[in-house]
């Protein structure tokens, strides 16, 4: 049962509250994680040994994001508040105040520019505010957006998530009525809109390569769309809310995380919660795998850039850390290994081909 | 191939499925080679800002000879 014992996960055990958001960094040594005890703890992602937290914000910290050399890291919070900190030391580098709750907040891909979305609420318009960084003083940044992202409408369809794409050319956010939008991130023009879900969009994850993304919504389902076409590309369909879903980079897999919120769970057939976290066929979009461990609902995932781990993050307050076992990551589909074996054929052997020819 | 002469169901499942994997496949060569081009521009307008700067330097010099 060796395989069983490699699959075990690793609690991690340090927040209060509900986990709200969790990332590696690009190097995948470290996990960043936030919750709604106010906390932003790192962690070593080999072990899940807690190398410390960030502590500075009054209110539930919604978001986090690490910088490409993990130098800074950037937090949103409940607090009004956006902080830049010293990864190293914890010590606050910067901090934005807004007029209403930071709900997420993402660096561009090459670290110039950074976007704050504030919640609807307060009498506040949901905004996405993007951000110059001042790379050469990070205690010195400026208080002013370069560009602004209002919602034209009503708290109903308010922007929920939000996430870069390639090239820092576009910002692709979901909405509270389950609608995705692509707003070009140097001009604010809106590009595309698409109506994906019957619900809200509960997370936005993009590829590695941040050509493609995938959104996921409490109406079960979870979709994959291109964004240059903002073509929908495949669809995951779940058995609870889905809270959070992510791309793993070398399979071609798609996890999804949720569950039934827990004031629902009491009606639901059996009690069952459904707080296991599903891997699907990216391609083939079938339900291969499933994860079971937390006692709440899933709120976020991330996998390690390198797919050979992931992390959860659940309304019970725990982080399960899962190395992934030699088993999933050899898990093919015979058509896959055909294909395989064809283009190892035809690479090793160039003059098979021109027989055929 | 014996599965697939024997079961007309799988069959159609295994070619539905080398379908999708083909269509993936070109999906994803397609995005790269213009994921390529996008970082070649890029890198193109940034080397002219470069070499701008470049000629207002030299101009400087012709008039530190006369």
């Amino acid at each position: 049962m060796s395989s069983n014992k490699s699959m075990r996960p690793i609690l991690l055990t340090g927040h209060e509250r509900p986990l709200t958001q969790v990332k590696y960094n690009r190097e995948g040594d470290l996990i960043f994680s936030v919750a709604k005890d106010q906390h932003v703890c790192v962690w070593y992602s080999s072990n899940g040994e807690r190398l410390g937290t960030y502590d500075g914000h009054k209110g539930t910290v919604w978001s986090v994001d690490v910088s490409l050399e993990t130098e800074f890291v950037v937090t949103a919070s409940a607090d009004f508040s956006g902080i830049l900190w010293n990864a190293e030391n914890g010590k606050i580098l910067y901090t934005w105040n807004f007029n209403s709750p930071a709900k997420r907040c993402e660096l561009s891909p090459d670290n110039k520019f950074l976007f704050f979305l504030t919640d609807q609420a307060m009498g506040q318009v949901g905004t996405v505010k993007i951000f110059q960084l001042n790379t050469s003083d990070l205690s010195k940044q400026s208080d002013e957006p370069v560009l602004e992202i209002l919602n034209k409408g009503d708290a109903s369809i308010k922007p929920t998530v939000a996430a870069w794409s390639y090239g820092g050319k576009y910002i692709i956010t979901g909405h509270a009525d389950g609608s995705i939008t692509k707003y070009d991130a140097t001009t604010g023009e809106e590009l595309n809109r698409v109506k994906a879900f019957k619900e809200t969009v509960t997370d936005i994850q993009t590829s590695s390569d941040k050509t493609y993304f995938v959104a996921s919504s409490k109406d079960q389902t979870s979709r994959l769309y291109d964004i240059d076409t903002f073509e929908l590309l495949k669809e995951y369909l779940s058995d609870a809310p889905v809270n959070s879903a992510c791309i793993t980079p070398v399979k071609d897999f798609v996890l999804l995380g949720g569950g039934q919120d827990a004031k629902n769970v009491t009606t639901t057939a059996g009690g069952e919660g459904r707080f296991d976290c599903k891997i699907f066929h990216k391609i083939f979009e079938d339900q291969i795998g499933r994860i079971k461990g937390h006692f709440g609902p899933i709120n976020c995932l991330s996998t390690h850039p390198d797919g050979h781990s992931f992390v959860s993050g659940g309304e019970d307050g725990f982080m399960r850390l899962h190395h992934l076992p030699k088993s999933y990551l050899d898990f093919q589909y015979e058509v896959e290994k055909t294909a395989e074996a064809l283009q190892h054929q035809n690479n090793e052997n160039p003059d098979a081909l021109k027989v055929d020819a | 191939s014996d599965t697939m002469d024997t079961n007309a169901a799988l069959r159609e499942l295994i070619l539905q499925r080398k379908k999708l994997l083909n269509d993936w496949k070109s999906y994803r060569s397609k995005t790269i080679e213009k994921l390529d081009k996008f970082i070649i521009k890029r890198k193109e307008i940034e080397l002219e800002k470069v070499k701008t700067i470049k000629e207002v330097i030299i101009e400087e010099n012709e008039e530190v000879i006369e």
